[in-house]
């Protein structure tokens, strides 16, 4: 409708100013090439800013899921079996075990080591040391009763 | 074959002592050419790899139950429950949840192993394995669906002269194409020959070269599809490492290296390279065999992660927890079971 000539009948009114006056100072900074440069460069940052966003995000993502799946259990076991490691070391420590000698004293503790369940939270151990100190060791643990972490609290009896 | 002294050469004092001892150790040391290991059978050149790589993922839950009646008697139940991929023909992959139970009881003796399974789904699957003599040996395994032509029985005897072994397969046609296997193998070599009906032909060879390497071939002709290939196949083993490749001309290449960091700690990468269709997969993982948990995981250059766990709760319980994930794909499974027994 718009672009129909003036000989018909209805044609929108002259813009005020239109090709008479000179055009505006704003007119003449927004049409100059800094300004039309510059906003290009605007736009074209953020376009690339977006995609790197986006990218980013996915790639943080797959990392993420992958770390999650290949490393998380990996580093709970390792923790489990240091803590075995360090409740053995413990546990040789205390009943003045060396390894080296004519009887294992391991054998002595793999048929001692049978923990009877007193109830769900406290169990009690009978160990017997190596023929060596003829002591016995009766240790009680109770566990909380929600636990994360192998918490035990123990009491030891030396006979 | 370090330390070894060139014959040529002329040492003064104290090297020439020493190097007479290298010399001395070294001819105690001798490879005995006559004396090679058996080398392991063709079909399991990458078995180190696939045990760390391939493990056996699962989706949903699972249950296992084995409960022994006697030293040589033992009953399982197993149960499992979860989505089964149907192949489709378009590129969506459809799940449908099922759930089925198996039954199974199991004889293990010293010469006879019978093992079988039933499933609600109607399949029924056994195996024998037995000892006759001290020279004959039979191996036998069938499998009943409830599908038209995918039943099929498999026997396999097994005789043993000094030098050799003969075995000889027996498949009742169905789909199958295998008709007669023949398994010779001597001290340091294996062999087999596989008739087919269809007119297949397959032959294999591995022979141990040195304590350390074997090498081998393969060669299969399928008249019916006029196909035919030749393969090649190396392995180099030692305590710490294992190095497997095989070549076939049907384009495939396939190369694996575990490496046994620790007691505790193998290593294992894969590449698979197919020439004629340029396909490459490369993968690598870890697995960790602790005293209360084993765990494998592995990393594809399909972009696809995955991880198995089966952790020790208890004498005789196993939790087992599998996960894969598809990055590509955008298909993730993760699975959880229980071992009892």
């Amino acid at each position: 409708m718009a672009s129909q000539s003036r000989r018909g009948g209805l044609s929108l009114p002259d813009r005020r100013g239109s090709s008479k006056q000179e055009p505006n100072i704003l007119d003449k900074i927004n049409n100059s090439q800094i300004v039309s440069k510059g906003k290009q460069a605007a736009s074209d940052t953020v376009f690339v800013a977006k995609k790197l966003l986006k990218s980013t995000g996915k790639a943080a993502w797959i990392a993420g899921t992958t770390f999650l799946i290949l490393a998380v259990p990996l580093i709970i076991e390792m923790d489990r079996e240091q803590q075995l490691i360090e409740l053995e070391l413990q546990q040789q420590s205390l009943l003045g075990a060396p390894p080296v000698g004519p009887a294992p004293p391991k054998s002595l503790y793999t048929a001692s080591n049978r923990i009877r369940v007193v109830n769900k939270k406290t169990s009690a151990r009978v160990s017997v040391s190596p023929h060596k100190y003829r002591e016995v060791v009766i240790r009680v643990t109770t566990r909380p009763t929600i636990h994360l972490k192998n918490e035990v609290s123990f009491l030891e009896y030396k006979l | 074959m370090a330390g070894f002294v060139p014959p040529g050469t002329t040492l003064s004092g104290n090297e020439a002592t020493s190097a007479e001892a290298k010399k001395v150790n070294e001819v105690h040391k001798k490879i005995d050419y006559m004396d090679l290991p058996c080398p392991i059978p063709y079909e399991e050149l990458h078995r180190e790899a696939l045990m760390s790589l391939k493990p056996e993922y699962f989706e949903g839950m699972r249950f296992d139950f084995t409960k022994g009646l006697n030293q040589k008697f033992s009953l399982s139940h197993s149960v499992m429950m979860g989505p089964m991929e149907i192949p489709s023909q378009s590129s969506e992959t459809i799940k449908i949840s099922t759930a089925h139970y198996e039954f199974g009881a199991n004889f293990i003796d010293q010469k006879t192993m019978l093992i079988g399974r039933v499933l609600t789904d109607g399949r029924l699957n056994a195996r024998v394995k037995c000892d006759l003599t001290d020279d004959l040996a039979l191996k036998a395994n069938a499998q009943l669906t409830n599908e038209p032509h995918m039943s099929h029985v498999m026997l396999n005897f097994d005789y043993k002269v000094k030098l050799a072994s003969l075995s000889f397969h027996i498949h009742s046609p169905s789909q199958t194409m295998k008709v007669g296997v023949t398994d010779i193998f001597g001290k340091d070599y294996r062999s087999q020959l596989q008739l087919g009906n269809g007119a297949l032909f397959g032959a294999s060879y591995i022979q141990s070269v040195t304590p350390h390497l074997s090498l081998g071939a393969e060669v299969f002709w399928a008249g019916q599809h006029r196909k035919s290939g030749v393969g090649y196949a190396g392995r180099y083993e030692t305590d710490k490492m294992v190095a497997a490749g095989q070549v076939a001309s049907t384009g495939l290449m396939a190369l694996s290296y575990v490496q046994k960091v620790s007691e505790k700690v193998s290593l294992a990468t894969d590449f698979m390279y197919n020439y004629l269709s340029r396909d490459v997969t490369v993968s690598a993982g870890y697995d960790y065999a602790l005293r209360q948990a084993r765990l494998r995981g592995k990393i594809d250059s399909n972009g696809c992660t995955s991880a198995l766990l089966e952790e020790r709760l208890n004498m005789g319980l196993n939790f087992i927890l599998s996960a894969e994930l598809d990055h590509k794909k955008k298909d993730y499974k993760f699975g959880f079971g229980l071992t009892v027994g």
